[in-house]
């Protein structure tokens, strides 16, 4: 107890040296707090945008699809899918069934090559948000046979608009070359590039007619509770449909650049963080090394008393982790704080120039900032890190302070 | 003035562990600022090289709709010697033509869409830096009208090396089916992927053959003189152009890519925060230090004060030995930054290991940073501001010191 | 893939072969090789024909078949109209001034196929749309060259070696094939990229007489490269050469024409 308020009137006594010490590390470790929520806020924001736009956590289909795909390659969602997951799946928020092919979208003379997905439009709507991506007219009905919806930059290439009709060539699925006719309800802005430059969406009981291929999917687009739950999700559905020739695909293997995109950037987040938490950390090592240099004398007469190299370290130790101490607690309330408010009130980065940016990563120009355990516990680890890294020389050079030496220096 | 230096000096290295302490936070973040710079400048750059250098120019003049509808169709015919009175226009480097459209492009093994672009290679050469591109075989010379130059990317896709066939197919302004035969005569290599998976090149003479479009331009690049102001020179165009008979629009390149506009606006302002972290996180350092400085020294300051040196030149003293300071640090860090930069810049700080995820941001997968001469000295010059600025109120303290005061001090 | 061997060129082809016995089996000349491909093409541009053929698509999982009615006039005009199995019956192709298109008989409408798609599969086969709407000539775009003697299969053959010339429009590096000594009845032919690989064989089987000409009735198209197991087989069920086709067959009025 005698080490605590001995410590505490030695830093009271530098009050203006401690007091910087702590804000520095107030502003460091603050920021770096903030900066790994805003960090994490944005990423959570890419993957969800991505797998929101399109993909789906978690894709399923027969095996062998995904590497090579192919119409042949499908499975009956009533028989092999639906069944098996009976009883809940512990993760799972929502799925839908997909037919996707490729064909040729025209219009007069005009054609182009187009992806095809006939989907589920109530089910799909309640988690890929389709009405949110209409750039023109409306999203399909349900129960819409003879509707389409066309990716932007499609219709633009074929020069259609709403109530319009475009001619769908492709395969069906026994090979033969089948048309089909739709009419344009809707333009599809969404934020992957294939998709509003390819585009073409029609009902799932349309693509069936159509392709016929009455009760079979080739995909199922999962949606999991949260991505956190994505790797148990796998797992379970994997235990449950592998069995059946199907296989289960995590976003993760759906679109592993923006995997790499959002690895890359926490790299770099990581060093710009590091280099301010270095700098910070000379402060830091500043203040400990120069209260133990004035204090030569006093260390050396406290060990000519008695106490031991480990008493006059313990002094310093306590003394810096009073300060730091509190620099923790103000720091991680801050920069929790801002983390919170930020959480809430998104920063806008449309106004200097995130709109184009946002429009081509497919991301809200807004960035809300996310707290998570990591967010809160790495930070507060770095920091701690640098400043025992700081007090290394410092508490090693008042360890070798012999009252010999005390002497000699006088002050 | 000299004395104090002399003085400044001395007292630097009475405290030499305080001093290198903060000689070493200087030195680190200025370190850190430099290469975080560099790698970010190396981005843009990459970004900046693939549009103005080699898809763009700085200014364009297309027929008026083309950027929004980019086909064949919707070329136009250059009138005589317009491209000379572009180049006439005050600022202007040099200006080329191009014919572009999409075309299918086949090997025995495979095809791929491609976006073929006729250019006039002496011209090109003058605008946009292909000619500098080619890692292989040879850029398009004027009679070469059999070559085609095309990336690295799509030679791997299709399966093909130099002096290999390849032959395009696309319509012809009648609308029929239209194959000609290529040799592969050089290929290039960019920091884009995409686009060298989807660019290629041709004589401006056969892709107008190919075409059927014997005097048609799809595009006229311009190269300024000077990257910033490019207004005048739009303007100045603009007005030669009217006189077609208005059919033609004259871009700058931000309006045609607003996007890379939008990237270098934000790339900058995170720097710029960068920047203000760092200086602020060194700040305290520098604060604490000085005000060590200033309180270890109250007896010795106020003696000199009793002596007579005014409250001016105690403040300019511990302004100075803050300056060197500063100086040391930059030179520490600095020097270390210019090193690892130039080593990086050479020979490129290769992240392969996310190639995929570099690909998605629209980068090739090895950077190479840049520092231009004036960014250095501004980042120099910033610091050594930061430092002095810094160091004011403690500077400002040991003015206020009282000759009796420090006397009684102890 | 600037290719020849399309049910339009191969009828041809095979016509013209067939048709010029009076070659007779001669010790090999250097101009043999040149004669053969020199009747080929010039028979080719003049000849048409009216024919039935089974188009029979292997994969690895599954295999169909259609059956087609062509009728062909030079190398610049098609016209080709699916008769069988039901679901396709009515599907109909036309080719004409280096164009294509096809009508689509479940919505009555007719399709321009665009240049993009000039690579892809011809319903599903091992031919792309290329392989029928092109144009490339045996004897403008290739140099002949005759390699000698050879067996093949158990058959004495000539063997003889087409090399694209310098700037016509063909990938191939070299396409070589195998006539019959004797009645230069068409055997295989198989085509090699720079590489030096072989990226697709046809082979010719089956020999009977229609419209009084000697022709293989079936030829069999292998991919290589990667799509080992999958085959493209033609079978000629019925065949008139030189016949008079009414210059209407080659419109889009005629292609669009209710049925």
């Amino acid at each position: 107890m005698i080490l605590f308020k001995l410590a505490w009137r030695n830093n009271w006594r530098h009050r203006w040296r401690s007091g910087l010490t702590a804000a520095a590390v107030v502003f460091g470790l603050s920021i770096t707090i903030w900066g790994f929520c805003f960090t994490e806020g944005s990423h959570e924001q890419i993957i969800r945008n991505s797998v929101e736009s399109f993909t789906g956590h978690v894709q399923v289909h027969r095996k062998g699809f995904h590497d090579d795909p192919s119409l042949r390659k499908v499975f009956y969602p009533d028989s092999q899918f639906v069944p098996e997951l009976e009883g809940g799946v512990p993760g799972l928020a929502n799925y839908s069934f997909r037919i996707s092919t490729f064909g040729l979208a025209s219009v007069g003379e005009t054609s182009f090559a187009a992806m095809i997905v006939g989907i589920q439009p109530e089910r799909e709507q309640e988690f890929i948000h389709w009405d949110r991506k209409i750039e023109q007219g409306r999203y399909l009905h349900p129960g819409d046979i003879n509707g389409a919806l066309v990716g932007a930059d499609l219709a633009e290439n074929l020069g259609i608009g709403i109530g319009d009709t475009v001619i769908i060539v492709t395969q069906d699925y026994y090979g033969s070359l089948c048309g089909a006719l739709r009419v344009v309800r809707g333009t599809v802005r969404s934020h992957a590039r294939e998709l509003d430059r390819g585009g073409l969406l029609i009902s799932l009981a349309s693509a069936r007619e159509m392709l016929s291929m009455q009760g079979m999917a080739n995909t199922a687009v999962v949606m999991a509770t949260g991505s956190e739950q994505v790797p148990q999700l796998i797992s379970e559905l994997d235990n449950r449909l592998g069995a059946g020739g199907l296989e289960v695909i995590g976003w993760r293997r759906i679109m592993p650049d923006i995997v790499q995109a959002v690895e890359l950037d926490n790299v770099f987040g990581i060093l710009t963080n590091l280099i301010l938490l270095l700098v910070i950390g000379f402060t830091v090592l500043n203040t400990f090394l120069m209260s133990v240099m004035e204090r030569i004398r006093e260390f050396g007469i406290m060990r000519s008393l008695g106490a031991s190299p480990g008493r006059v370290v313990g002094l310093i130790v306590v003394e810096a982790a009073l300060l730091v101490g509190l620099g923790f607690v103000l720091a991680n309330i801050v920069g929790i704080g801002a983390s919170v408010y930020n959480s809430v009130h998104p920063l806008d980065f449309s106004e200097m120039g995130g709109d184009e940016l946002s429009k081509f990563y497919g991301m809200d120009p807004r960035i809300y900032t996310r707290l998570t355990w990591q967010t809160l516990v790495y930070p507060n680890l770095f920091v701690a890190v640098v400043i025992l890294l700081a007090l290394i020389y410092p508490a090693w050079r008042a360890a070798r302070i012999s009252p010999a030496e005390a002497v000699s220096r006088r002050h | 003035m000299g004395i104090f230096i002399r003085i400044a000096w001395r007292n630097l290295w009475r405290n030499y562990s305080r001093s290198l302490i903060m000689i070493g936070g200087i030195g680190v973040g200025l370190f850190g600022l430099l290469v975080y710079y560099g790698i970010s400048n190396g981005f843009i750059n990459q970004l900046v090289e693939v549009s103005i250098e080699l898809e763009l120019g700085h200014v364009q003049v297309t027929r008026r709709g083309y950027y929004q509808h980019p086909v064949q169709s919707n070329s136009f015919t250059p009138a005589n010697s317009l491209m000379e009175r572009i180049e006439s226009v005050h600022g202007v480097r040099a200006a080329a033509g191009r014919l572009s459209a999409a075309v299918l492009v086949n090997s025995a093994e495979k095809s791929n869409r491609v976006d073929l672009v006729g250019i006039d290679p002496e011209r090109e050469g003058r605008v946009t830096s292909i000619r500098n591109m080619i890692a292989q075989g040879e850029y398009l010379g004027p009679g070469q009208d059999g070559k085609i130059v095309i990336g690295r990317k799509l030679a791997e896709h299709l399966g093909v090396g130099l002096g290999d066939k390849l032959v395009v197919m696309t319509q012809d302004s009648e609308n029929e089916l239209q194959s000609r035969l290529f040799r592969v005569g050089g290929i290039f290599e960019t920091n884009s992927p995409l686009w060298e998976k989807t660019a290629a090149f041709i004589t401006l003479r056969s892709m107008r053959k190919l075409l059927g479009r014997p005097l048609q331009l799809t595009a006229i690049l311009v190269r300024a003189e000077r990257e910033k102001s490019l207004e005048p020179i739009v303007a100045g165009i603009d007005s030669l152009v009217t006189g077609e008979g208005s059919a033609l629009e004259v871009f700058e390149w931000k309006e045609v890519s607003p996007l890379l506009a939008q990237s270098i606006e934000m790339f900058d302002f995170f720097v710029w925060v960068f920047y203000l972290i760092i200086y602020l996180a060194m700040a305290f350092g520098v604060v604490n230090i000085m005000l060590m400085v200033v309180l270890d020294r109250t007896r010795e300051l106020g003696v000199m004060r009793a002596i007579g040196t005014t409250p001016g030149q105690v403040m300019t003293m511990v302004l100075l030995e803050a300056a060197l300071l500063g100086v040391a640090g930059i030179i520490v860090g600095g020097g270390a930054a210019w090193l690892l930069n130039g080593y990086l810049a050479a020979n490129g700080l290769d992240l392969g290991r996310w190639a995929d995820g570099m690909e998605f941001m629209g980068l090739g997968s090895v950077i190479y940073p840049r520092i231009e001469p004036l960014e250095w000295l501004v980042s120099f010059l910033s610091a050594e501001a930061a430092v002095i600025v810094s160091s004011i109120w403690p500077a400002w303290r040991s003015a206020g010191i009282e000759p009796v005061r420090a006397i009684q001090f102890e | 893939m600037k290719s020849i061997p399309a049910p339009v060129f191969l009828l041809c082809l095979l016509a013209v072969l067939i048709s010029v016995p009076v070659v007779e089996a001669r010790e090999p000349d250097s101009t043999l090789a040149r004669r053969i491909a020199e009747h080929a093409d010039t028979l080719m541009r003049g000849s048409s024909n009216s024919s039935t053929y089974r188009m029979t698509i292997v994969r690895p999982e599954w295999t169909r078949s259609i059956t087609m009615d062509s009728w062909e006039r030079g190398k610049k005009l098609s016209y080709m109209e699916v008769t069988d199995p039901p679901r396709d019956l009515g599907t109909a192709y036309l080719k004409r001034d280096g164009q294509m298109w096809t009508f689509l008989p479940n919505i009555e409408r007719t399709v321009k196929i665009p240049p993009s798609m000039m690579m892809d599969s011809w319903m599903g086969s091992d031919l792309t749309n290329d392989d029928l709407l092109n144009e490339s000539s045996l004897l403008d775009d290739y140099g002949h060259e005759l390699v000698g003697a050879d067996t093949l299969d158990g058959v004495a053959a000539w063997h003889v070696r087409l090399i694209p010339h310098e700037d016509a429009p063909v990938v191939w590096d070299r396409i070589e094939f195998w006539v019959r000594q004797g009645d230069f009845m068409l055997m295989r032919d198989e085509y090699f990229d720079e590489k030096g690989r072989k990226v697709r064989t046809m082979s010719y089987e089956e020999i009977k007489t229609m419209d009084g000409r000697r022709i293989p009735t079936r030829w069999v198209l292998e991919p290589h490269l990667k799509k080992e197991g999958n085959r493209t087989v033609l079978e000629i069920l019925d065949v008139d050469f030189d016949v008079t086709i009414p210059d209407r067959y080659f419109t889009r009025q005629h292609l669009e024409r209710s049925r």
